[in-house]
């Protein structure tokens, strides 16, 4: 995945391996949504609207991101693609040097909007959501507080397991919504591992980079449930995993999971 | 910096074109101040 290859590169020299790529999809309840003749939206504004729908009988429409510092600006950084932005003058999808010219668009029209948005969402959030950040929303989600959640994909998989979720197989991922007229940009994130140099190891550092990423290791690391850094997931026939070329927990074996796997695969094929 | 602004309108201190038109001018200055390309 050359965009993902490309986030472990500075000024044209390799800084760190790459081992889970995700995405930021999402996720929903298709009881819920079945239950009040909805269709899981693909505009903010059904996003919206949806939320408001659904947010009733001690049921909440979504969770935000919204917590102070680092992770409301994560979620900034998700959602100002969407809305048809960009936080910085080069910094956009396919842009060929992000960091060219770093003049800010903060107060673009696009970027207040995205605010505005995050504001208005509060209304269909539970009780305290101004402090809500990826562990909580993830929570409020798996133990069925929540309608929708738009989640990496690192943490699909508990959202289907029944030792960590009660929604197991009430839910399903779809594409993460954007603004009327503005093509999709799923946020990308993952993993990368790198060597300290001020490290009084760095040959076993190195080594155990190698073995961590080695293929072994990894399919080892994503049966465990960790997200894989091959696209699509595990689809090199030298796996050679039972039944579907996928980890167990990605195997398309329900509807929230299949629903999950084809989207992936959808972005997968869409990424830059 | 982006996130303590955007949590500002998020919890009403400031509206949200309030909050990003100082969120740009304070990221303009660090990023300015960096070295990087900054044309405002």
């Amino acid at each position: 995945m050359p965009s993902f290859q490309e986030v472990s590169q500075w000024k044209g020299q390799i800084i760190g391996i790459p081992f889970g790529a995700y995405f930021v999809m999402l996720h929903y309840r298709t009881d819920l949504f079945e239950a009040a003749g909805l269709q899981p939206p693909t505009t903010f504004d059904e996003w919206k609207a949806d939320a408001e729908a659904l947010t009733k009988d001690g049921m909440y429409g979504v969770a935000l991101n919204n917590q102070r510092g680092s992770a409301v600006g994560q979620a900034f950084f998700e959602y100002i693609f969407g809305m048809g932005g960009k936080p910085f003058e080069s910094m956009y999808p396919g842009s060929p040097d992000v960091y060219a010219d770093m003049t800010p668009l903060l107060d673009s029209p696009e970027a207040i909007a995205t605010v505005q948005l995050f504001v208005d969402m509060l209304k269909y959030e539970p009780l305290g959501a101004e402090n809500l950040a990826w562990d909580e929303r993830a929570a409020l989600f798996s133990t069925g507080q929540i309608a929708m959640v738009s989640e990496w994909t690192a943490r699909t998989p508990g959202f289907a397991n029944p030792e960590q979720s009660v929604v197991t197989d009430k839910f399903a991922a779809t594409l993460f919504p954007h603004a009327e007229g503005v093509d999709p940009v799923p946020p990308l994130g993952g993993w990368v591992m790198g060597i300290n140099k001020f490290g009084q190891q760095k040959d076993m550092a190195w080594d155990y980079i190698k073995w961590f990423t080695s293929q072994e290791t990894h399919k080892k690391f994503v049966l465990a449930g960790g997200p894989p850094a091959v696209s699509p997931p595990c689809r090199t026939r030298k796996w050679s995993l039972p039944n579907s070329g996928y980890p167990p927990s990605m195997k398309p074996r329900s509807t929230p999971l299949r629903t999950a796997a084809r989207a992936f695969l959808s972005l997968l094929r869409s990424s830059p | 910096m982006i996130g303590d602004y955007v949590s500002k309108a998020i919890v009403g201190e400031m509206s949200a074109e309030e909050a990003m038109k100082a969120a740009d001018q304070d990221v303009a200055k660090l990023l300015k101040d960096a070295g990087y390309v900054v044309n405002q």
